[in-house]
């Protein structure tokens, strides 16, 4: 006699344990944004570079090592992984992409920021906050974020629709509505414009993350 | 690999990296000016201030052998206050910091009729400024405090018999009057813009007796 909950899984395709392993690979595939919260609740107290190390890249080795034992156990979703990365070059971009002419046009910045988390993760003085070196590394750990979201969406779901990638990014629009204005914007009330290029951005990576192994797929 | 696919890897390519190129190109076009300007401006608006009070702080005796020699003397501290105000000013985000102001060098002489009775020659590494990684509260109290931020320095001069300060401290009653000749001159730092400034004036002060 199967349980309601195996019944539902096995409806949506996943067998035996698939789900389990699946969430927590991606739990753990998720990290960066760990290591940027814990950089914020700390209020900088640990430093973003510290997290990164301890909070991000410890979970993205265990993540990988899960894995493996989901590939031994015959789950499939484990041999893609490489591919999920590839996949996940494109919704960030895309994201980032759709922040150019907000930027250009009305003068919202997007990378204010990553300077701060540069000089975060390189323990540089608060003197070096406008260089290149902060803001590569602002942007570097930018980059690794949205490539992780992307790829918990691949490893989440069976297969990319348009549907589950909108679900997706509506969760990360209200972590970002819900997290930006506290720890980003301090001290500041974002204008609507604000809000609405924050849930645009969200919503042409969901096209990106339905669209980037469409692409792929002509490659092969 | 399909043909025709190769066609997409340019456009997959530029895709990746093209909000990446605009960024960078707009911090070098944009940003940095921006940023840039506005360190200027808060580097102009910076102000120093030397207090026209300077406080006697020690006198001391001095004795040394020069062949057969006794040779004795006195020597004087004094204390002058140092104001660096302005300090605060608004980011390219529209947050507030304070300008860093490091190397500073204090160069001052008192005349008292004529006479050159003190010197001042003084070096300071760096103002007191938040390092950036404090929890907002302490941040802001740094700022604040940090403002307008006072430092002391020393200035030396004769004692007597060259300067008598008892018998000059009953003719003006404590406090003399002097011409305090000054210099400051700091490296002050904003956000990205870095300039060495050079503050002197002339100004009539007094010398306080304890």
């Amino acid at each position: 006699m199967l349980s309601s909950s195996t019944i539902i899984l096995r409806l949506l395709g996943y067998t035996g344990r698939e789900l389990e392993y699946r969430a927590v690979v991606a739990a753990l595939l998720v990290s960066p944004t760990y290591a940027l919260l814990v950089f914020w609740f700390t209020f900088g107290g640990i430093s973003l570079g510290t997290a990164m190390i301890y909070f991000a890249m410890v979970p993205l080795i265990l993540g990988l090592l899960v894995a493996s034992v989901a590939r031994s156990r015959g789950y499939d979703f484990a041999n893609r992984l490489g591919l999920y990365g590839i996949y996940s070059l494109l919704p960030y971009a895309i994201y980032d992409w759709v922040r150019v002419p907000t930027n250009y046009f009305l003068g919202l910045p997007f990378w204010d920021h990553w300077f701060d988390w540069g000089i975060s993760v390189m323990g540089l003085p608060v003197s070096q906050t406008f260089s290149y070196t902060a803001l590569t590394m602002g942007l570097l750990t930018h980059v690794l974020r949205g490539w992780s979201f992307g790829m918990v969406y691949y490893t989440l779901v069976q297969k990319p629709t348009l549907r589950s990638a909108f679900l997706w990014v509506w969760v990360l629009t209200i972590f970002y509505w819900a997290f930006f204005p506290v720890y980003v914007l301090v001290d500041s009330r974002p204008p609507f414009i604000w809000w609405f290029v924050a849930w645009l951005s969200h919503m042409a990576m969901a096209v990106g993350l339905w669209l980037a192994p469409k692409i792929h797929q002509r490659f092969y | 690999m399909k043909r025709n696919a190769l066609l997409l890897l340019p456009i997959l390519i530029l895709s990746y990296v093209g909000p990446y190129a605009y960024v960078y190109a707009m911090t070098e076009a944009d940003v940095f000016p921006r940023v840039e300007r506005g360190d200027h401006e808060a580097i102009g608006k910076m102000s120093v201030r030397v207090d026209n009070q300077a406080r006697m702080v020690i006198g001391q005796s001095f004795a040394r052998t020069v062949g057969t020699d006794l040779v004795e003397w006195t020597e004087v501290t004094y204390e002058v206050l140092l104001g660096f105000n302005n300090r605060i000013f608004t980011t390219y985000i529209n947050f507030p910091a304070l300008l860093d102001v490091s190397k500073i060098t204090f160069k001052a002489t008192g005349i008292f009729n004529g006479t050159a009775i003190m010197t001042c020659s003084q070096y300071y590494d760096s103002l007191v400024a938040p390092t950036g990684f404090e929890i907002l509260a302490v941040f802001q109290s740094i700022l604040l405090a940090g403002n307008n931020t006072f430092v002391n320095a020393f200035c030396y001069g004769p004692g007597a018999p060259t300067v008598d300060y008892a018998d000059l401290s009953v003719t003006y009653l404590g406090l003399l009057p002097i011409t305090l000749s000054w210099e400051i001159r700091a490296t002050v730092r904003g956000e990205r813009a870095e300039e060495t400034r050079t503050w002197s004036g002339v100004q009539s002060a007094i010398i306080r007796f304890r």
